[in-house]
This record gives C-alpha cells, structure tokens and sequence, in this order.
C-alpha cells in the first residue's frame, strides 16, 4: 500500500474510532424498559372497554334475530297499498292552479235598504233601533 | 452478531417465549449502534434518543412476530432507518431548527462525544444517502457484505460497488480536512 493509501486507511480508522465514542444517553434502556411498561399497562387497561364495545356490537347484530318477522313477510292488502300509492303521489308543494281550482260558496243576496218618504225620512221605524242621543254640553 | 455468549437469534426466541430479560438483554447490546446511526441521520441527539426508544416500542410486537428470515439486527436497522425519515419528512413539515445537539453545560463526556460526532457527520453528510449507509453498516458497524447487503435490501455487488465510491468520496474529503 502506496503512504497515501496508508494515511487514507488510517484517517478512516479513526473516524470510525471517532463514530465509536458516541453513546447512548445514560439510563436510555431503563427509560425504553418504562416506555415499554407503559405501554403494557395502557393496553390492560383497554382490555375491559375492548371487551364491553365486542359484547355491544355482538348484541347489536344478534338484535334483529331475536325478534320474528312474520308481518314483513306477509305481502300487503290492496287497500293499504292504493293508500300508500295515493300519498305518495301526491304533490309535496302547493300548487297556484290548484288553489284557483277550489270552489267558494256563493254569497248571499244584498240586504235591502229600507223604504223612505220623499222627504228622505225612514218610514219604517219600528224596524229600525232608537237612534242614540248625543250628550250635548249645554 | 452477539458479543456475549447468546445470539440474537436465541435470544429473540427466548422474548417470544415471554422472556422480558431476553428483551432488555437485546437493548442493552444494540442501543448504542442504533443511537449512533440515529445520530448521523438526524444529525440531532435528543431525536436520536427518541428515536431508539421508538425503535424499541415497535419491535416489541415486530420482534414478537419475527420470522427470522433475517438477522434481528438488521430489522431493527431497517426500523431505524424508517422512523428516522419518518422524523426527518416531520422535522421538515414543521420546519424545526436543528440545532447539532445542545449538551447539557459541564459535562465533559457529552462534549468530548460531540466533538467525534460533529467530525463524523460533516464527513458522512458529504455522502449520498445510499454511500453513506454502506459506511455506517459495512466500516463502522463492521457487519460483513452480505449482511449490509440484506439491510439495505440490494445485492451484495451493489453494496462492494457504493462502498468502493464511498471510499474514494471519503478519502478526498479527509485529505481536504487534513489540508
């Protein structure tokens, strides 16, 4: 090996001697071993939770077998299916020509005035009520 | 791949027979190698830390399913790599200043330590991503080629070949450092 090869080899040396003087931090194992604990602890912890969300949805898809279904597989009566077709047919917004569509009662007769004389006097009286006195100041 | 007498192998089938000491025992051997290539992907201590921590947490349930189709360490260096570009792409979402490791102040290890590192990643950060790993796994990790080969998921003349580039790379550069 030429001297150049031969300091090459050696600056590598020590480099690599220089890379092997680094460390890991002091206590690292025991602060991983604590991590690791923790990590333990939280998923006995879940356990219990994990157990009682299982049992929920295994109850959850049982539920609709617990129950019989005889009335959904009967077919239904033309009377309740004419009645859900009618409903549904008919127009969810109100309509202008179906507003203009509806009859209105006719009105009655115009009431008639009562006779007169000729000087404008009402002459039936009896039909009519005493007219109220005005309170005059005096 | 194990200093002591028990292999990764045993020992990772002893924790999947509910042995936690085997588990901890797993820790303790591989955590620094884990830190220092979290350290030169990061380029951050702290995260680094985190990041080995986090590395450990998941391979609780990996490991615990592990098929050994391959080494256990090179699955934990796989999930290195992984959770340091996951906090890479957040580091960069949250576009976080990344200060190179503030020591805390009077500890002379730490700044002795920062100082190989500062050297080590300016180095290593001249490299391409894939170089780069090749050095970590196959000169400073002294894994042999075909297990640097199996971590970074390429054929074993692909590792020889970025290793041979790497090298150039990184010969020019310690020549500049030396000028």
């Amino acid at each position: 090996m030429s001297e150049h090869g031969k300091s090459s080899a050696g600056d590598l040396r020590s480099l690599k001697r220089d890379y092997r003087t680094l460390q890991a931090p002091p206590f690292l194992a025991s602060r991983i071993r604590a991590g690791i604990d923790a990590r333990t602890a939280n998923r006995a912890n879940r356990r219990p939770l994990l157990a009682a969300v299982a049992i929920a949805v295994c109850v959850l898809a049982v539920l609709p077998f617990m129950f019989k279904q005889e009335a959904a597989q009967q077919p239904l009566s033309m009377a309740s299916l004419s009645m859900g077709l009618t409903t549904v047919r008919l127009p969810s917004t109100p309509s202008l020509a179906k507003l203009r569509s509806v009859r209105t009662p006719a009105l009655p007769p115009r009431p008639v005035p009562p006779p007169r004389d000729k000087s404008g006097k009402e002459t039936d009286v009896q039909t009519r009520y005493p007219k109220e006195k005005t309170h005059e100041v005096t | 791949m194990s200093e002591d007498g028990e292999s990764d192998v045993q020992l990772v089938r002893r924790f999947q027979r509910g042995d936690n000491d085997a588990f901890d025992e797993l820790v303790r051997r591989h955590q620094d190698r884990l830190y220092r290539m979290a350290v030169v992907w990061l380029h951050h201590d702290q995260q680094a830390a985190d990041v080995v921590q986090e590395v450990f947490l998941r391979s609780i349930r990996g490991l615990g399913a592990f098929r050994f189709r391959s080494a256990p360490f090179t699955w934990l260096y796989r999930t290195t790599r992984n959770v340091c570009h996951e906090y890479n792409r957040r580091r960069r979402t949250e576009s976080l200043e990344t200060e190179p490791g503030d020591p805390s102040p009077g500890v002379e290890q730490q700044v002795a330590q920062l100082d190989a590192a500062h050297t080590v990643r300016s180095l290593l950060a001249g490299l391409p991503e894939r170089q780069r790993e090749v050095v970590l796994l196959r000169i400073f990790e002294d894994l042999s080629v075909r297990e640097t080969a199996r971590a970074m998921g390429c054929r074993e003349g692909t590792v020889k070949a970025l290793l041979h580039k790497a090298k150039a790379r990184l010969r020019l550069d310690l020549e500049g450092e030396v000028i």
